[in-house]
């Protein structure tokens, strides 16, 4: 592979841009891990100058310039490294070393204090433990004769020896204590300029070095018998030291995870505000060695002077008053312990524990371990030592609290209602009201941001409130709960709370003096123009107490390297910050940018060892960076900060330390947040709508005119978390709220209503408000009317009655009648009268009507038969023309006597007549001569029905006196005459049961003699031979009669107009069918097309 | 007074029934007795009905009612009949010419009207319904008078042409027939049961 690199690990080719193998992750490239003591090789970054920030380059630019006297003064410092390696922000520390001039006119004017003297930084007795102790390695070069830093300076990484090359001691100025903020000269790893007692020979930086980083070791070289306590705190990087002023950061013991030691023994006098920042020491977890002030005043102005540390920039000096404690002249020193190297250094003031201690203690619970409180019983104890302890939760530690009742509680913590940004409830503070303000710097609030509760700050009524103060709610930033610091009585100038962080990037700092002068509460913050490698302007910490508008918008960097990214929207609180931008530096100025990501290149297990927030504090800052961009951000952002800082800090000052401690309780749970939430949460992207809108109120964007709304219109909508949403001041919504509905509502001038929006209406009662009168006629247009009158019709229509259709066939049924009628009667008639015979008669019998005439045929001579004569005289002409032939035939044949009864009363005299009309009782020679009473006799009509019939049968003498015989089975042949089925039923059923009974009727042969009308109905019983025979109908008879030799001839009289009749009948009915369809399917019709 | 009448009834129907089944002397005896009455018993009741037709028929004259002279020829011509008929009997001339010019051609004209109006009917039977059981009934009605009609043919060949009809209409006459004696059977005995149950009281009491 061409230009490739052999991994050593693995044997196989990679790129060789890449550092470590693709493919086992071996370290490819030795410079990359370049150990302690190595010299890295240089490079030529000159590839890499086109993607650098302009900024970035406009300060590479400056450090090239400024080469020749870069290389003068290095000539005067120590050498930690002569080489390091190329990074690309080389030249932040070339720029921040390369001159004071460079130093911005308005960084100079707010801190114009000389460099307190260099601390001397206690070297760590201890291994470090953890990614930090890598800062904490001692380096070949290091001059610095401690032994202890020799020992903890080993395992720094690669970065940081060639930060230390551009080490320049700084020149602290002992003699003022608010010479704090001078560190912030070296905070790009540049020498002091001003020589001080405790400064560190300066060191040659090349070009390409991060000077910066120079003090990180070189505050490792410093004795620890140095009572400077700039580099002090380093000893406490691996040991815990036993003075009392290294207790003060004993807390940063536990930010890489050790247990901070939370005794802290300090003497009687309070500790000195110059100890605030010592709590950097156990930023990595090792236990800070406490450093014992003397009980002079503390400088509320060094409060912050730990932050030195937090840009691997030199540790500022902290100007103490008293020779006892010389400031330090490690400007960002404290970053040494970042990974776990302890902290030494801290002034301690003989006076009570400035307010400005606390400002930063809110560093404390970056590492989310909630806090214990600490009560120290005196309020000496509350010192100094107390100002930064919180960070010994940084690492995940909880930090102790102190409550020093007779402290006076920090006079404003306007911010201190963040405490409760987190989910961990915040202690309360009882901060009786001092009586002197705070510096305006109540910013503990953000001691719960990250939701662990901060501890209650019991403050007592002394009137130190400083404006250090203004930060201590960034105790819980990373939901540690801030321990509680109380800040001593004298008050602290909220010039130094912050200046620390003017060193941050790098960038040198100029020596601060910080004059015991009253400092406009805008300029607290005026630090974070050089957390981005500007120069830090100098801060003046008055007395009085400060302004306490202080923008928090400097932690949104402190975390993430800055980038520079400036458009991004930033929340309002930290845009009324106007000292963001010194009035005397130019919104133009190049800033470098602090990015310890990319110009540290930690080895791999640093990288692994480095702590969560660690990692997050490198990643990409959603906000700008520090520095000049910053600045600009914050200016384009907000160009009324003065004033709303003012407004909103000043509203807060009032504020008792109490009310603002609830605001801590709400925190919770701080070690469940990650630095990322941290950083989402002081993003500018993720700041809550309230947070950021909370003090500019509707007055003072009034009062600023168009001002506000151009800065409402940049703020970009922002999504809180729920329990943001939950912990939202009441006040906002309500704001919006009322605002909402007072548009249109009067708002109570007097009375004892006045204030009060919406009571009365506004149109007056009884006027406006009445009802109006509705008209109750019914508006309707003309075709609902005709809708309407249709549907009436409608209505009316279904009720009422529609006549009948009269039927047109009344009369044409009485002609048809009549016409049918004299048809049937002359035809008939006619053809009775002329008695033809023409039509033929069958010769063949059907089976019933020959089984009758085999009866008759078989049946004994002048025997008894019994006809039973049961038809009414309606059917007599035809059951007397079906019975004539049987009769005849019987009579001629065999001469039986014949025994008449009938069960209907007409039937006597129709017995008569059928023997008169048969002829049989005719005399001769055309009748038989049968004579009534002895031939055949008419019993008469026999009563009873079945009952009749059953006693007949069983006894004919007792029923029938005139019977002619004396057992019914005397009857040799039994006829039934009838018209009607059930009449001859009767018989046939009470004739079988005698049979079954009585054996001599079983062969009494029964004739049916039927209609044709009764003889369907019978026909069953003659095919079960129950009856004999059977002659049905007319059709029967004539053929019986045929048969018969046609006697008597009744039948065959009847026939031809029976047929005639019949055929009459079937022309009638299909001609009429058939006319009747025709007419109807008409009438149809013709209803049809008539609709 | 019912139960008893009901008593006698369900006594008189189970000594019949028993005398039916069980040909004991007594029994059998018994149940003729019973049914000598019930024959009595019947022609009483006609002789009851007569004159309660002829009380009817003098009420009226007697109230002298519209259509009353109709009802005066009722009884008169009943009281003529009935003393006729028990002076000279039945095959009395003047008795038998009652019979053969009254009663028989009044009866015998019925029929004929009869028979005229269901040809009338059938004819107009497509005005009233045009529907399917019309036609079935109106081929089945023609058809069986054509096949009973005697035709001025052979009677061979008019056999012929009548049997197949016949013996189709014979079946369903004869089916039609045993159906209605079979329902007319149970209808009876259901009857008998109801009665001798008690729970049909023909007999009053109900």
């Amino acid at each position: 592979m061409v230009g490739g690199v052999t991994c050593p690990n693995c044997g196989k080719d990679n790129p060789d841009f890449l550092d470590n193998c693709q493919f086992c992750q071996a370290v490819l490239r030795s410079e990359s891990t370049l150990n302690t003591g190595e010299n890295p090789t240089k490079k030529v970054t000159a590839e890499l100058e086109e993607i650098l920030p302009d900024w970035l380059r406009d300060a590479r630019q400056q450090s090239r310039d400024s080469a020749e006297e870069e290389s003068k003064k290095e000539a005067t410092k120590p050498k930690v490294q002569k080489e390091e390696p190329a990074d690309l922000l080389a030249g932040l520390a070339f720029q921040a070393a390369s001159d004071e001039d460079e130093v911005p006119d308005w960084l100079a004017a707010i801190n114009p204090v000389e460099k307190k003297a260099a601390e001397a930084s206690k070297p760590a007795e201890g291994e470090p433990l953890d990614f930090f102790a890598q800062f904490n390695q001692p380096t070949k070069e290091s001059d610095a004769p401690a032994p202890v830093e020799t020992s903890t300076s080993d395992e720094l990484t690669s970065w940081l020896p060639e930060a230390s090359q551009s080490d320049e001691p700084l020149r602290f100025d002992s003699g003022t204590s608010q010479g704090e903020n001078d560190w912030m000269n070296n905070l790009g790893a540049t020498v002091s300029h001003e020589p001080e007692p405790w400064a560190e020979p300066a060191k040659p930086a090349e070009p390409e070095n991060l000077g910066w980083l120079h003090d990180l070791e070189s505050s490792t070289k410093q004795p620890p018998a140095t009572p400077s306590a700039d580099m002090g705190w380093m000893s406490n990087l691996d040991s815990a030291s036993t003075s009392g002023s290294q207790e003060d950061l004993s807390w940063l013991n536990s930010l890489g995870g050790v247990p901070a030691s939370p005794d802290i023994s300090l003497p009687a006098q309070p500790a000195s505000s110059a100890d605030d920042l010592s709590w950097l020491n156990d930023l990595g977890g090792t236990p800070a060695p406490s450093f014992d002030t003397p009980a002079q005043p503390a400088s509320s102005q060094e409060d912050l002077s730990w932050l030195n540390n937090l840009g691997n920039t030199p540790a500022p000096s902290f100007d103490t008053p008293t020779p006892v404690q010389p400031p330090s002249t490690e400007d960002l020193s404290w970053l040494n312990n970042l990974g776990g190297t302890p902290a030494s250094s801290s002034d301690a003031s003989a006076q009570p524990a400035a307010s400005s201690q606390e400002d930063l203690d809110w560093l404390n619970n970056l590492g989310g371990t909630p806090a214990p409180s600490f009560d120290t019983p005196t309020p000496v104890q509350s010192a100094s030592t107390e100002d930064l302890s919180w960070l010994n939760n940084l690492g995940g530690t909880p930090a102790p609290s102190f409550d020093a009742p007779a402290q006076p509680a920090a006079s404003s913590q306007d911010l201190d209602w963040l405490n409760n940004l987190g989910d961990t409830p915040a202690p309360s503070f009882d901060a009786p009201t001092s009586a002197q303000p705070a510096s305006t710097e109540d910013l503990s609030w953000l001691n719960n941001l990250g939701g662990t509760s901060a501890p209650s700050f019991d403050a007592p009524a002394q009137p130190a409130a400083s404006s250090q103060e203004d930060l201590d709610w960034l105790n819980n930033l990373d939901g540690t709960p801030a321990p509680s610091f109380d800040a001593p009585a004298q008050p602290a100038s909220s010039q130094e709370d912050l200046g620390w962080l003017s060193s941050l990037d790098s960038t040198p700092a100029p020596s601060f003096d910080t004059p015991a002068q009253p400092v406009s509460p805008q300029e607290d913050l005026d630090w974070l123009s050089n957390l981005g490698g500007a120069p830090a302007p100098s801060f003046d910490a008055p007395v009085q107490p400060a302004a306490s508008a202080q923008d928090l918008g400097w932690l949104n960097n402190l975390d993430d390297t800055p980038t520079p990214s400036a458009s991004e929207p930033v929340p309002t609180p930290f845009l009324h910050t106007d000292q963001l931008k010194s009035p005397d530096a130019s919104p133009d100025t190049p800033v470098t940018a602090f990015s310890p990501r990319h110009t540290a290149p930690l080895s791999e297990e640093a990288h692994d060892s480095m702590p969560d927030w660690l990692k997050s504090a490198t990643a990409a800052s959603s906000m700008p960076p520090l520095g000049a961009t910053t600045m600009d951000w914050f200016d384009s952002k907000e160009k009324t900060a003065d004033e709303d800082t003012s407004q909103t800090f000043g509203q807060t000052q009032g504020t008792p330390a109490s009310a603002e401690q609830n605001l801590f309780a709400a925190s919770s749970d701080a070690s469940s947040l990650s630095n990322q939430e941290i950083d989402s949460l002081l993003s500018a992207d993720n700041m809550p709508d309230w947070l950021s809108q909370a003090e500019p109120t509707t007055e003072s964007a009034s009062a600023q005119g168009g001002t506000s709304s151009v800065l409402d219109d940049s703020l970009a909508p922002v999504n809180l978390p729920s329990w943001v949403q939950a912990m939202r001041p009441v006040e906002s919504a309500i704001s919006s709220d009322v605002s909402a509905v007072s548009m249109d509502q009067n708002t109570e001038k007097e009375g004892p209503l006045v204030g009060l929006r919406g009571v009365i209406p506004f149109a007056p009662i009884g006027s406006a408000l009445r009802p109006k009168s509705i008209s109750i006629k019914l508006q309707a247009t003309e075709e609902q009317l005709a809708s309407a009158a249709l549907f009436e019709q409608i209505l009316a229509g279904e009720t009422t009655a529609h006549p009948l259709k009269s039927t047109p066939f009344v009369a044409s049924q009485r002609i048809l009648r009549r016409a049918l009628s004299a048809i049937f009667l002359i035809v008939l008639g006619t053809m009775i009268a002329m008695g033809t015979t023409q039509v033929p008669v069958s010769a063949a019998l059907p089976v019933a009507v020959s089984n009758a005439s085999n009866v008759v045929a078989t049946m004994p001579d002048q025997a008894q038969v019994l006809v039973v004569v049961d038809y009414e005289p309606a059917l007599s002409g035809e059951m007397e023309a079906v019975a004539g032939p049987l009769l005849d035939q019987m009579t001629v044949l065999r001469h039986p006597t014949y025994s008449f009864i009938s069960t209907s009363p007409n039937g006597s005299a129709l017995a008569e007549r059928l023997m008169t009309n048969t002829k049989i009782n005719r005399p001769g020679p055309d009748g038989l001569g049968y004579q009534l009473g002895s031939q055949y006799f008419n019993l008469g009509y026999l009563p009873g029905g079945s009952a009749g019939v059953r006693g007949f049968a069983e006894q004919p003498k007792t029923i029938m006196p005139l019977v002619n015989v004396n057992q019914f089975s005397d009857y040799a042949v039994v006829i039934v005459i009838t018209d009607h089925a059930e009449s001859g039923l009767v018989w046939i059923e009470q004739l079988e049961l005698m049979k079954q009974t009585n054996p001599a009727l079983a062969g009494q042969p029964l004739l049916m003699v039927a209609s044709s009308q009764a003889g369907p109905l019978l026909q069953p019983y003659v095919l079960s031979k129950q009856v004999a025979g059977m002659i049905s109908g007319l059709a029967d008879a004539a053929r019986y009669e045929f048969v018969n030799n046609s006697r008597p001839g009744i039948a065959r009289s009847y026939w031809d107009a029976f047929g005639v009749g019949l055929f009459m009948a079937i022309l009638a009915i299909v001609l009429g069918s058939l006319w009747s369809l025709f007419t109807t399917i008409r009438a149809r019709r013709a209803e049809a097309e008539q609709g | 007074m019912r139960v008893f009448t009901a008593a006698i009834a369900m006594a008189s129907g189970l000594i019949v029934l028993l005398g039916y089944f069980y040909p004991l002397p007594a029994l059998t005896q018994l149940r003729i007795m019973l049914t000598d009455w019930a024959i009595i018993i019947a022609a009483m009741a006609v002789l009851v009905g007569i004159a309660n037709l002829v009380f009817v028929h003098m009420d009226k004259i007697r109230k002298r009612e519209k259509n009353s002279m109709y009802g005066a020829l009722l009884v008169l011509s009943l009281i003529a009949t009935f003393g006729l008929g028990l002076v000279f009997g039945p095959e009395n001339q003047i008795v038998q010419l009652a019979v053969d010019a009254v009663i028989v051609p009044v009866e015998a004209s019925l029929m004929a009207i009869l028979a005229v109006t269901l040809v009338y009917a059938s004819i107009r039977l497509f005005r009233r319904r045009t529907d399917v059981m019309t036609v079935i009934f109106l081929v089945v009605a023609v058809s069986f008078l054509f096949a009973v009609m005697p035709k001025p043919i052979d009677p061979v060949i008019n056999d012929q042409i009548s049997q197949p009809i016949l013996w189709l209409a014979s079946i369903f006459s004869r089916g039609g027939a045993r159906g209605l004696l079979i329902g007319i059977a149970l209808g009876t005995l259901l009857t008998g049961i109801r009665v001798l149950f008690g729970i049909d009281r023909p007999y009053g009491g109900n």
